[in-house]
């Protein structure tokens, strides 16, 4: 009797890392929270771009948070830009007109005129590489265009398990716009700690397996906390930040408790940096979620970010869950923690219903 | 080189197996529970194929599931044990690993597996048999061997019975098919569906199947239907041949022939899109 060994027909399975694709081949890339897409999407840039010889190599995303920790993450002055204002330097650039936008919604562009207009004018892709990360939150119109009309290669990182909209992409949706191949699936989950990857994955359906967790237990149980009112909230997250220091991100439902909680928080934290990021403000640029503090953010924004403790507030507004698009806000609400994770609710108490709908006190521990 | 069961299981052999059926009052010299060797083999087992949940001419059906254990698991084991040595050579399985053994008889493939952990074994088992009895004597020897403490082990009538509840997601899979395709009754294709059902279910990882068989041509006719519908799906054939091993018995050493093979699909990182 003669058998190879597991490590020799294992070894059969060595293909290529994403790190080692061709620069100058069109790429799809799925993976779970903290499968590291985003820096994979910024090394790629990087790589692509030492590469290309015109240099022109733009990393484009799904909000201005994610844009701005892009642009803090690349070291080599890759464009980051958001898939809104990408479009629109890009469209107003090659045809010297606006940008076309819905009469409904001025905010929403015209994507079937756009690409109407464009197919006429004969533009073609110009762009050596594209690069799109969370691509599971662009209207699908915006690969057709992309695909079309913008970079002769195209590198798509996407998670649709993860997407937080109604209107959001699917992966066979995205595929069937852009000619890409199948997507390459990432497996490990580099960012939590197990005990916070199972309250992620409870509320985890989809695509994707469940990742692989690379890092150890360290045996702190993510947990449920009732709270009296804001002030109550301000002295936990205050509280933990002065003794347990790193990044501590606090994920608000409504804008209004966010604005309140974060003049409480610099009331209470002097000295610490304490940012409340606000779509309307546009102030991305002012928060380096790199450096240690806290910020405030709504799940729009709180998107491809992490934190060494994530709070997630107002709970009782997202569970019970209610639909596909709920759960999935859920997991990637949960995801965004590496060490510590809190579910806040109260003064009320949560209802039986939204209640069942959370992990069990031995994933979930009840405070 | 002779091979040789860790002595665990030699123990755990003669106490749930072996000393049972001599200490009977109904077994005498050349029988077993008083049914000579070669009417045990051709009417108690029927060559293996026998339903072993029915009682035959005073015997009961966990008499039946012993004389099995007595006259055949020894020499299966052997092959089997030699086979997982070769596979992890110095080296214990990945963590993680999930082992299913279609038609396990008394957990032959799930003992076999845990004697390549130098320690307490941990995997998750899944033991396939149609036999209630038999699936209750893997039990008792599962549970008897200290070394399967930490084995999650799960009991099933047919694979479409298996229970997974967890996620989907990348843990390795060992199955084990040994001594199954003699059966007139299986269909490959068939089995191969309702395994690649059990797979997805479990995730993405690496699964290899390793195939034992008697070495007589009827009992390996369906191999080559076999061997296309795991193709069909994905699976590299990494071995296939006869082969032989070393065996101590009472007389001396001998040399036990048998069919082996081996399969293995590597983890799928790709993820098919319906497009």
């Amino acid at each position: 009797m003669k058998l190879p060994t597991y490590e020799e027909i294992s070894s059969d399975e060595k293909q290529l890392e994403v790190r080692e694709w061709p620069p100058n081949e069109s790429l799809f890339v799925v993976g779970p929270p903290g499968s590291g897409k985003t820096v994979l999407a910024v090394l790629r840039a990087e790589m692509v771009s030492e590469w290309a010889e015109e240099k022109d190599v733009i990393l484009v995303t799904y909000n201005r948070m994610l844009r701005r920790l892009l642009d803090l993450l690349d070291r080599s002055g890759v464009n980051a830009s958001t898939m809104h204002s990408f479009v629109w330097n890009h469209y107003t650039h090659v045809t010297k007109e606006d940008v076309p936008t819905l009469q409904t919604n001025s905010y929403v562009y015209n994507w079937k005129n756009m690409i109407s207009h464009l197919s006429q004018s004969s533009v073609s892709s110009s762009l050596s590489c594209l690069i799109v990360d969370e691509g599971q939150d662009l209207p699908v119109d915006f690969f057709r265009y992309t695909a079309r009309f913008v970079a002769k290669t195209l590198t798509v990182f996407a998670d649709q398990d993860q997407a937080i909209g109604d209107r959001h992409t699917t992966l066979e949706q995205i595929k069937g716009a852009t000619g890409l191949d199948d997507p390459i699936i990432l497996q490990n989950n580099h960012r939590n700690t197990p005990e916070v990857a199972r309250v992620a994955e409870h509320f985890h359906s989809g695509l994707l397996p469940a990742a692989k967790v690379s890092r150890n237990s360290i045996g702190e149980v993510p947990r449920l906390v009732k709270t009296r009112d804001i002030d109550h909230v301000a002295v936990l997250v205050s509280n933990w930040r002065q003794t347990r220091g790193g990044s501590v991100g606090v994920i608000v439902v409504r804008n209004e408790t966010g604005i309140a909680l974060h003049q409480k928080l610099k009331d209470r934290l002097s000295g610490t940096r304490v940012d409340i990021y606000r779509n309307d403000d546009k102030n991305e640029n002012s928060i380096n979620v790199l450096n240690d503090g806290v910020t405030v953010l709504n799940k729009e924004s709180v998107k491809g970010q992490e934190f060494d403790t994530v709070f997630i507030l107002e709970i009782e507004h997202l569970i019970p869950i209610a639909n596909d698009t709920d759960r999935r806000a859920m997991y990637m609400m949960c995801s965004r923690a590496r060490d510590h994770l809190f579910l806040i609710y109260g003064p009320t108490e949560l209802t039986v219903p939204a209640a069942e709908a959370l992990p069990g006190p031995e994933i979930l521990e009840r405070v | 080189m002779t091979t040789q069961l860790p002595r665990w299981l030699v123990s755990l052999r003669s106490s749930v197996v072996v000393e049972p059926v001599r200490n009977d009052p109904r077994t005498v010299e050349h029988t077993v529970f008083g049914i000579d060797l070669k009417t045990a083999q051709r009417k108690v087992l029927a060559n293996g194929q026998a339903n072993f949940d029915k009682s035959w001419n005073g015997l009961s059906p966990h008499d039946r599931a012993l004389v099995y254990a007595y006259l055949n698991q020894l020499g299966h084991l052997e092959e089997l044990v030699e086979a997982f040595r070769q596979l992890f050579k110095d080296q214990e399985p990945p963590n993680e690993t999930i082992l299913i053994d279609i038609g396990c008889g008394p957990c032959t493939g799930g003992l076999a597996f845990t004697s390549v952990y130098s320690n307490t074994a941990r995997f998750d088992y899944i033991g396939v048999d149609r036999s209630q009895t038999m699936r209750e004597l893997g039990e008792l020897m599962a549970a008897t061997a200290t070394q399967m403490n930490e084995v999650n082990r799960q009991w099933i009538a047919d694979i479409t019975s298996a229970k997974w509840n967890s996620a989907p997601g990348w843990r390795p899979i060992i199955v084990v098919v040994s001594y199954l395709l003699a059966s007139p009754t299986l269909i490959p294709g068939q089995l191969v569906t309702q395994l690649e059902t059990l797979l997805r279910k479990i995730g993405n990882g690496p699964v290899t199947v390793l195939y034992t068989n008697s070495n007589q041509p009827i009992a390996n006719l369906k191999f080559p239907e076999f061997n296309d519908s795991l193709n069909k799906i994905g699976f590299k054939l990494y071995a296939d041949d006869e082969g032989e091993i070393v065996v101590s018995r009472r007389d001396g050493s001998t040399k036990r022939n048998f069919r082996y093979a081996l399969f293995h699909r590597p983890l799928k990182r790709i993820l098919k899109l319906d497009n």
